[in-house]
Order: structure tokens, then C-alpha cells, then sequence
């Protein structure tokens, strides 16, 4: 009786779970057979947006969290654009390494038409997943990727960064800067590359240091690492480590004058009035909005834009805050024009002694 | 110049000794607890959140403290009295609370990423006036503050508590043979919870050595690792309160060096590698240590019976 009882449950159970299973399938495959259901409740609004007129949908993919400078300042060109153009859906992604593709397609596959990537990390993974949805739009601030879906934005920083060294190389007082990198990449190389160059045109006698926190996520160690620097003699210290750079900002302001800070991509010369001499700065917001204002007037176009001293991405000296000797203006404003007529080509590597 | 090192050292490595002197409590206690670098999040998140609203820091280092018994106290309910895998709920509990504190960050403070205000009252330090000067000791006197004085005497106090007296015992048995312990009227449940609050609080207090201690601010994920550090710590001490300490120390000298070598222009991807590479190669150093050992062991006992 018990054997029978459990065989007839256990038919009735594999009965009902055959029974859930016939139902599911129907719907989807009355739609579209090839893929299941989720997927093509969220692309038919797309759809009906591309038959309309324009797809206004865009999506934000970031590898560091916002709250980092830089991506702050992506995001404030975005939010301008989205507001001033009406963008209608949008969606900020935190991209996990290793999941970067299936991120961007999971966002084409739920029809966004404008795809930001920020940082370089991603462009590999743009250049994979663009070929394959020709009508989503992609634009790289900070990357390059082929396509003719894809705008990518790339800067070529040593030019900046030379100023910047000529500065920092004048304004010295102890001849013996440094530079504070959070990982040793190819941009920071550029970075780094250019500052040296600078400081050595300005100042020959000038010392650089160069160091690596290793992460641009632990302002512990960013300041431990400011602190050394200091300790080692060094007056100024040219950090390029996002985060990581906050523990900068902090023993600076812990150990008062004398210890100055150039900052990097925002415009960073207020944080301490007075240490902070001069920023890096790169309009990142400019171009992510540029690239937003194109795809909204329907002129999107898909190329590598090259960035440089001419379009902003230079030094901005801290006149509002500390008084900078007119010869050090002057001789600034020279190595401008230097880089402008291309009389100078900076190093896009940090040479190792 | 030895005493900016020293310094350094004991900066570098008070958070980690204060998270590893906790988990040591629980893992003698026989709980695997892997939650500590999120434990340690919350704390430090909470330690700015409380000096931030209360001006004191004294109040920022009990909120940490508070947020590390919280956490602690959830790691029990779930493990200890609904028999959820530990290694499971450590992980998850590193997870969410990474999310929470970047949740609160958002919805308390309206700050993404970081929180660096001149409202965040950072623990003050202090320096013993008349020994700076002196070679070495000095560098144990000079910019101290009461958490770093608080990891020192946190595994003096442990390695007392296990040598010396009856509490530490009962820990002892309990994570050794826990049925055995039951047996002799040990409350094995009550013991291991006690040794998690014990590692709530001292997670808290590396939490605060973070965001109040050194910093003061609070940054996403600024723990970077240094939990699971201390877990390593103490695997590699098995038990000793003093191999802790002497890993601790060890790892922040390597930290400290490795800063200093890439002064000398080595790439930065071999000099940060130094740290870990230490602890690795300590860990084979002793395994070999113990190879030997087992087979001088060995061979004693084989010509005493022969």
C-alpha cells in the first residue's frame, strides 16, 4: 500500500511539473522563438522607439563607483545632456571586471540606444560587443575601439601633463617633486611621462619621484605613501590615484604649508585653499555631452576623436588661490605655445632609471 | 630615519592586528568567521557616521564598536542558532555589508564614492614628549593614538586570557572538541558567542582605526583586503597570539619597505607584490620548519624502540 501510495505521488508530481513546464514555453514562442521571455518584453518598447523617430534611452557604464572625481565628472556632462535633450530611460551600470561584455550586451539587448563607457578598461569589450549591434550607439570617453557605432574619445595627456611638470618645476622650492600614480598603466604612463619631461625642461636640477599606490581605491595607503614623499623632501606632489588621492589631500592638509598638491582631472585647486597650486583638469563632462548632443540631432557619427592641449585638457593654475609669480605665468603660458606648435614632444612613457 | 619607519610599521599594521586578535577569538572558539573585512567596513562607516553627527570621536569609535557586535551578533544568529555554513554566511555578510555601507552613504549622507567633511572628528594623536629623540624607542612613542596603543595591549590580553586563565580555557576546548567540552558542563554555545562579540568588537575598533584612526573619511571598500589579511594572520599563527603579532608586524614592514623600494625607480607591480610574497614564503619557511620537525620525531621514537 505505501510503495503504491508513494509511486502514485511521485506521478502525480513528475504530471504537475510536465504540466508547468508545456505552459511556459506558449507565450514566448507566439512572440519570438529564438529567445526567452524577459528579454523580449524589454526590447519591444525599443523597438516601438526606433519605428517612432529617435530611441532616447542611454546608460552609464563605469568601472569605478561614482563618487570618484573623474567619473563624477562624466556623469555631470551626462545628466546635463540627458536633461537638455530629453533623454527619456537611463540607467547607471557598475561594471564588474570579467562581466564587462555581458554587461553591455544585457543593455543592448534591453534596447538602450546610447551606450556611455567610461574608462579604459572598457574599450575591449566595446570594440567586441558594438560589431554585433550596429543600431546601438556606443561612446567611449577614454578609450579607443573601432566601429562605426562607436565615438571614442582619447586623450593624449603628456602634452597636458609637460605644462604641468614646467610649472610644478618653477613653483619647487626644496627641487624635488613627485609624482603619485595609482597603477602603472599606459595613461598614467602618458601622465607621468609628460610631467617628468616638464619638470626637467623648466628645472633641470629638480628631482622626480615617481610612485604607485597600487590601487586607486585605498586612500590609507595613498596617504602613507604622500607622507613618505614628503618626509623624503619632495614640496610637490602631482597625484593622479582618484580615491586614493583623498589620503593625499589629508596629510597635506595635516602638515600645513610647504606641502602642495597638483591636482588631476577636476578642477581640484579649492580642496585645500592655498596647498592645492594648480589641477590637471580634462573636460571629460564636455565630451560626454558633445557625444550625447550628436546622437540626439541624429548626427552621430562613429571615429576616434583625439584630445589634447587645444581642447582643454591642460593645466589650470591655481591664481585664485595663491599668487603665482609673473615669470612663472609667463613661463607657462611659453610652454603652451611650445605644445601648440608642436616644438616639443613629450616622453608617453615614465623612464625607469 | 628607524623611527619613521617604526612609526609607519605600527600605523601600517594596528588595524590589521586589532581584526586578526578577533578572529583569533572566534577561530580558537572553533568559528569559522570570514566576515571581517565586511564587519570592518561597517565599523568604519559607522565610526564616521557617529562622529560626524555626535562632533566627539569617542562616540564615533563606540558606534564602530557597536556596528562590529551588530554584525558579529547577525553572524551568530545565523550560524550559531539556525546551523547556517559558516564560510557561506561569512562571504554573503562581506558582500551585503559592502553594499549596505555603500547604501548609507547614499541615502544618509547624499555622497557617492566617498565622505570627506570637516565635520568627521578624527581620533587625536599623541606623542610621549622627552623619548622621540631616542633611536627606536622613540619611534614607539611618536604619533601613537589610543587605537594603536589599544592593538598592542588587544593581543598582550589575548595571550594572557589563553594562557592564563579559566575563560581562555574553556575557549580552547570548545573549538578543539567542543563535544568533549559540552560533556564537562562547558556552554559551548554561550563561549562561542562571547568569543564573536569579542571579534565584533575588536573589528570594530580596526573599523575606527581606518575611517577615525589614520583617515578621517570614509571611502567605499576602504578596507581594501586588509580583513582577509588578518584571516591569513591567523591561520598562519595557529593559535599563538604572539605568531599573530609577529605576522602583523611582519606584514607591515614589508608594506613600509615595499613603499620605500619603489623609490629606487623598481617597477611597481614586482615592489607591491612584497608583502604577500613575505607571507607566503613564511608559510612554506614553517611548513618545511614542521617536516622537519615531525621527522626528527620520528626517528627518535624509532630508536627508542629499537
Amino acid at each position: 500500500m505505501k510503495k503504491f501510495l508513494s509511486i502514485l505521488l511521485a506521478a502525480v508530481l513528475v504530471c504537475t511539473l510536465a504540466a508547468c513546464g508545456g505552459e511556459t514555453p506558449a507565450p514566448s514562442s507566439a512572440d519570438a522563438p529564438a529567445s526567452d521571455a524577459p528579454a523580449d518584453e524589454s526590447a519591444a518598447p525599443a523597438d516601438d522607439a526606433a519605428a517612432s523617430d529617435m530611441n532616447m534611452s542611454a546608460a552609464f557604464v563605469t568601472v569605478q563607483p561614482l563618487g570618484d572625481p573623474t567619473i563624477d565628472l562624466c556623469y555631470a556632462g551626462f545628466t546635463k545632456a540627458v536633461e537638455e535633450f530629453g533623454f527619456e530611460k537611463t540607467t547607471v551600470v557598475e561594471a564588474k571586471a570579467g562581466e564587462y561584455e555581458e554587461n553591455f550586451r544585457a543593455l543592448c539587448e534591453e534596447g538602450y540606444g546610447l551606450i556611455i563607457a567610461n574608462m579604459p578598461e572598457l574599450q575591449e569589450a566595446v570594440g567586441r560587443v558594438a560589431p554585433d549591434y550596429p543600431d546601438t550607439k556606443f561612446m567611449i570617453a577614454l578609450g579607443e575601439a573601432a566601429g562605426d557605432n562607436v565615438i571614442s574619445t582619447w586623450n593624449i595627456e603628456q602634452y597636458g601633463t609637460y605644462i604641468t611638470g614646467v610649472y610644478a618645476g618653477l613653483m619647487t622650492k626644496t627641487n624635488k617633486v613627485a609624482f603619485l600614480g595609482g597603477v602603472d598603466n599606459d595613461q598614467l604612463g602618458r601622465v607621468g611621462g609628460g610631467f617628468i619631461d616638464g619638470v626637467k625642461a623648466s628645472n633641470p636640477d629638480c628631482e622626480v619621484e615617481v610612485l604607485f599606490v597600487g590601487s586607486f581605491t585605498d586612500p590609507t595607503k595613498g596617504k602613507e605613501m604622500a607622507s613618505l614623499l614628503y618626509n623624503e623632501g619632495c614640496d610637490i606632489i602631482f597625484q593622479a590615484c582618484a580615491q586614493s588621492g583623498l589620503g593625499v589631500f589629508e596629510i597635506a592638509k595635516e602638515l600645513g604649508e610647504g606641502h602642495n598638491i597638483i591636482g588631476i582631472d577636476v578642477d581640484q585647486n579649492g580642496n585645500i585653499p592655498g596647498q592645492v597650486i594648480g589641477s590637471f583638469v580634462t573636460p571629460y563632462d564636455q565630451w560626454v555631452y558633445e557625444a550625447m548632443k550628436e546622437y540626439a540631432e541624429g548626427k552621430f557619427e562613429g571615429r576616434v576623436i583625439y584630445r589634447s592641449v587645444a581642447e582643454g585638457t591642460t593645466l589650470k593654475m591655481a591664481t585664485d588661490y595663491i599668487d603665482v609669480p609673473q615669470e612663472v605665468i609667463d613661463a607657462v603660458d611659453e610652454a603652451t605655445q611650445k605644445v601648440l606648435n608642436g616644438e616639443v614632444e613629450p616622453s608617453d612613457t615614465i623612464k625607469k632609471a | 630615519m628607524v623611527n619613521t619607519w617604526i612609526i609607519a610599521i605600527l600605523r601600517l599594521s594596528a588595524p590589521i592586528l586589532l581584526c586578526a586578535v578577533g578572529s583569533l577569538f572566534c577561530d580558537r572558539a572553533g568559528v569559522t568567521n570570514i566576515s571581517l573585512e565586511g564587519t570592518m567596513l561597517l565599523a568604519a562607516f559607522m565610526g564616521v557616521f557617529g562622529s560626524y553627527y555626535s562632533g566627539s570621536w569617542i562616540i564615533g569609535i563606540l558606534c564602530a564598536v557597536a556596528a562590529g557586535v551588530l554584525a558579529s551578533l547577525f553572524f551568530a544568529l545565523i550560524t550559531l542558532k539556525f546551523g547556517g555554513a559558516e564560510l557561506v554566511v561569512g562571504f554573503t555578510m562581506n558582500v551585503l555589508l559592502d553594499g549596505l555601507t555603500v547604501f548609507m552613504l547614499r541615502s544618509i549622507f547624499k555622497v557617492s564614492g566617498s565622505l570627506v567633511s570637516e565635520k568627521v572628528i578624527g581620533v587625536p594623536s599623541f606623542t610621549i614628549p622627552g623619548l622621540t629623540k631616542i633611536p627606536v624607542i622613540g619611534g614607539f612613542v611618536t604619533d601613537l593614538n589610543i587605537l594603536v596603543v589599544l592593538a598592542f595591549i588587544s593581543v598582550f590580553l589575548a595571550h594572557f586570557i589563553f594562557k592564563r586563565t579559566h575563560l581562555g580555557l574553556k575557549v580552547l576546548s570548545s573549538g578543539e572538541n567542543p563535544q568533549a567540552a559540552a560533556t564537562v558542563g562547558i556552554n559551548v554555545y554561550g563561549i562561542r558567542l562571547l568569543a564573536l562579540v569579542i571579534t565584533g568588537v575588536l573589528c570594530g575598533l580596526a573599523g575606527a582605526q581606518l575611517s577615525l584612526g589614520y583617515l578621517s573619511m570614509f571611502t567605499e571598500g576602504m578596507t581594501a583586503g586588509r580583513g582577509f589579511i588578518a584571516l591569513v594572520a591567523v591561520m598562519f599563527a595557529r593559535g599563538s597570539s604572539m605568531r599573530v603579532l609577529l605576522v602583523t608586524l611582519l606584514f607591515g614592514a614589508a608594506e613600509m619597505m615595499s613603499n620605500y623600494l619603489q623609490l629606487f625607480q623598481y617597477s611597481s607591480y614586482l615592489i607591491l607584490m612584497i608583502p604577500y610574497l613575505c607571507v607566503i614564503l613564511l608559510t612554506l619557511l614553517q611548513l618545511i620548519l614542521e617536516q622537519q620537525g615531525k621527522k626528527k620525531r620520528m626517528i627518535s621514537a624509532r630508536e627508542k624502540t629499537a
